[in-house]
């Protein structure tokens, strides 16, 4: 099996662990002792860099109300609170999100996968092959994307911040089920980690929990 | 191993079970086992804190649909969902629970005072709510507790020709801190917790917490199948939960009455596990979520938003015709964070004037379609909940949507925010300036994942009926085909029971503990 198909299998898999990334549950990393999984865990520093350029796009870490919060952080206590580093299928998840050519030529699994967990919707063009039109779609708008991108490059994580968060949402508005759910986790991950820190808290307003009325 | 015995073995300490509790040894001498999944936390525990506090939640708040685009919330704690929910307190609807009589036979659960269901003295729905409406203090909050949130929902109402109502509530003596989400610091939230397994607790009912239950016990004489017990795990007390009574470890305990209280997810899993036999397909089938779509709105001031009762009042005027409420609601930083649309400095441009958020919620009752099920899945070791919303549910959710944002608008909202990621017309996100884009509603395709919907009402994947071809319990509660097997909580409804359903669920308990309490005999007892 090759690095792509791992990383859809494991992408599919993650799906259906269902609790992947919003949950402290998934901390023990399942078939980590695997060759396959121990690969990954090499690469763990990689999903790092992917991980930092999402909190960068989906904060405004420009804005200076922020300035106290850096990716670096987020990332601590998002491994903290969720254990993203552990965990083999979200390392690999980021991996598929990062490789820009993977979003043109999906992995034959990350298909499958779609077919499984998102099968053909009520409301949905009966087409015989509906993953693949689904697919056509979002290739149509990558490429308005990737028209407009500049400068042009081939991972997320070297997209200057415009064009990340443009990426960012084309999978939240992807026809593919698979790809909307990767950037629903990720954005869950990014937000909880960062609003449940009291220094966000001054910043939006919020005063936090009122305890001092009960009785010691 | 720990092996008990007892007479009557409860599963679940929520709405159903810890009411279920109380009356049985209220009413009785029996020895009761009441066993709950998550841990004994009292008010001392709770710290106000999302993040923290998910432990309360089945899944510590991660159970969602296959597709994960549902959050699928549920109490898991002593008083299950009674901890954890908002206190919203509507009595049993009696056209739906008289449509129930007429379309699936159940019965009689009659709502005449002085009724005597089953032959027996007094029993019936109306004095069964009265019980619990006395113990919970379900009452209507006063003018002075009303925040800001609610009062722009109900201009907004106002404005629009749309009559609001007050919500009754659980509650006493509220101090308005605004986390009955995450516990109630100062036990002013009537849950079980504090009322009915309190009352069982003093009656010497048998609390057993962090107990994973495997499986029902069932003994196969010939061709009938009866229930003997349950076997399962106690898991280490988790930090901050009250000590068990019993060992960490395997747990076996027999028990000639098995009632099952473990709610709309856990129970059919639990049967399903147990290989409950199942000839019609039925466990777990056409289950109801109650999907709900949050509506927020940017004010020009900053107004009390997550402070005092959270709800307080809504709207029942579009559920005749359309199935759905406006209830008011308001989220935290981190649960608002998740769901508002858009990332980077859009998304920043709502987060940060949290302050002069306002939000109120649709509450669709949905549809059962047998194709949304709750099933066992074996090797993951949870259960799987399919669940597909229906085209005519997501038309009744546009039109919703779609009043929702001019109800804001007109409660004086500089913009109305749904809490969806998809591209409406020509707006660049689903945020509305005007009454005239409100119309993009329609517009909404509803793709898993893509609009935010959640849900806390799951409820009719065990359905009650005198039909054992469409449902697994009869009026009883009782299993069709396993003897001394009850269930007993939202999972019996066979459609949704039309409201917030705590109250509904509660006083089926009493009015179920009570009947069991006189029919002893009925089951060896």
């Amino acid at each position: 099996m090759d690095r792509r198909d791992f990383v859809a299998g494991s992408m599919a898999a993650a799906a259906a662990s269902l609790q992947w990334l919003r949950s402290t549950a998934t901390l023990a990393a399942p078939g980590a002792s695997s060759p396959a999984a121990s690969s990954l865990t090499a690469n763990a520093s990689a999903g790092q860099v992917v991980f930092d350029a999402i909190a960068r796009a989906m904060l405004p870490l420009e804005d200076p109300r922020l300035a106290a919060i850096s990716p670096a952080l987020v990332q601590r206590r998002a491994q903290t609170l969720f254990g993203l580093d552990r965990d083999p299928m979200i390392q690999s998840g980021l991996a598929l999100f990062d490789e820009l050519h993977l979003f043109q030529s999906p992995p034959p699994e990350l298909l499958t996968a779609e077919a499984a967990y998102f099968p053909l919707d009520e409301g949905e063009h009966r087409a015989p092959n509906f993953v693949a039109a689904r697919q056509a779609k979002d290739l149509k708008a990558f490429a308005l994307f990737y028209q407009k991108m500049t400068p042009k490059a081939a991972l997320f994580h070297e997209l200057h911040l415009g064009d990340a968060r443009t990426y960012c949402m084309l999978w939240a508005r992807s026809a593919l089920g698979m790809r909307r759910r990767f950037y629903q986790s990720t954005k869950s991950v990014v937000m909880a980690a960062t609003y449940s820190m009291d220094e966000v808290w001054t910043v939006i307003g919020y005063a936090g929990p009122l305890l001092h009325f009960r009785s010691p | 191993m720990n092996t008990l015995t007892a007479d009557i073995l409860i599963v679940g300490s929520g709405a159903a079970g810890g009411v279920l509790a109380a009356t049985l040894s209220e009413l009785t001498s029996k020895s009761i086992v009441l066993l709950e999944k998550g841990g004994h936390y009292r008010h001392e525990f709770f710290d106000q804190r999302e993040l923290d506090m998910n432990v309360l939640y089945a899944g510590r708040q991660a159970r969602t649909t296959l597709d994960g685009a549902i959050p699928v919330q549920g109490g898991e704690c002593v008083g299950g969902g009674t901890t954890v929910n908002f206190a919203l307190s509507f009595d049993p609807k009696r056209d739906v629970w008289a449509g129930w009589r007429r379309d699936f036979g159940i019965g009689p659960f009659s709502f005449e005072r002085g009724a005597n269901d089953f032959g027996i003295t007094g029993l019936n729905m109306v004095s069964c709510l009265a019980d619990v409406r006395k113990r919970i203090n379900v009452h209507t909050p006063a003018d002075a507790e009303i925040n800001d949130n609610n009062r722009l929902f109900a201009a907004g109402c106002k404005a629009m020709g749309i009559p609001t109502k007050r919500f009754e509530l659980n509650m006493i003596d509220c101090i308005g801190c605004g986390y009955c989400g995450q516990g109630c610091a100062y036990d002013r939230k009537l849950s079980t917790m504090v009322t009915y397994v309190a009352d069982a607790l003093r009656r010497q009912v048998k609390l057993v917490h962090h107990c994973d239950v495997q499986a029902i016990e069932v003994v196969q004489r010939g061709s009938e199948h009866a229930a003997m017990g349950v076997r399962g795990v106690v898991r280490p007390t988790a930090r901050g939960s009250e000590k068990n009574s019993v060992e960490a470890g395997p747990l076996s305990i027999r028990a000639p009455l098995v009632i099952v209280s473990a709610g709309a997810i856990g129970t059919p899993e639990l049967l399903q596990r147990s290989n409950h036999p199942d000839p019609h397909q039925t466990i777990g089938r056409g289950l109801v979520l109650h999907p709900s779509l949050p509506i927020a709105g940017m004010f020009d001031k900053p107004i009390v938003n997550y402070r005092g009762i959270t709800g307080a009042l809504y709207s029942d005027h579009f559920y005749a015709i359309n199935g759905f409420y406006y209830e008011c609601l308001f989220d935290h930083p981190v649960a608002a964070s998740v769901a508002l649309p858009g990332i980077g400095i859009e998304h920043f441009s709502l987060m940060s004037q949290y302050s002069k958020l306002a939000g109120f919620g649709v509450m669709l009752v949905d549809a059962p379609l047998g194709t949304n099920r709750v099933t066992w899945d074996e090797s993951r070791g949870a259960p799987l909940i399919r669940y597909r919303v229906s085209e005519s549910d997501k038309e009744r959710l546009r039109t919703a949507a779609q009043t929702g944002i001019e109800i804001m608008l007109a409660a004086g909202a500089k913009e109305a925010v749904l809490t969806s990621e998809e591209q409406l017309g020509t707006l660049p996100a689903a945020r509305f300036k005007n009454r005239r884009d409100a119309a993009l509603c329609q517009r909404l395709q509803f793709l898993p994942g893509q609009t935010f919907l959640s849900s806390a009402h799951a409820q009719s994947t065990a359905k009650m009926g005198e039909d054992a071809r469409h449902s697994v319990v009869n009026s009883r509660g009782e299993s069709h085909q396993v003897r001394n097997l009850i269930v007993c909580d939202s999972s019996v409804f066979p459609t949704s029971c039309g409201v917030n359903p705590m109250l509904s669920i509660m006083t089926l308990a009493r009015y179920q503990g009570k009947r069991i309490a006189y029919e002893l005999a009925r089951y060896g007892l």
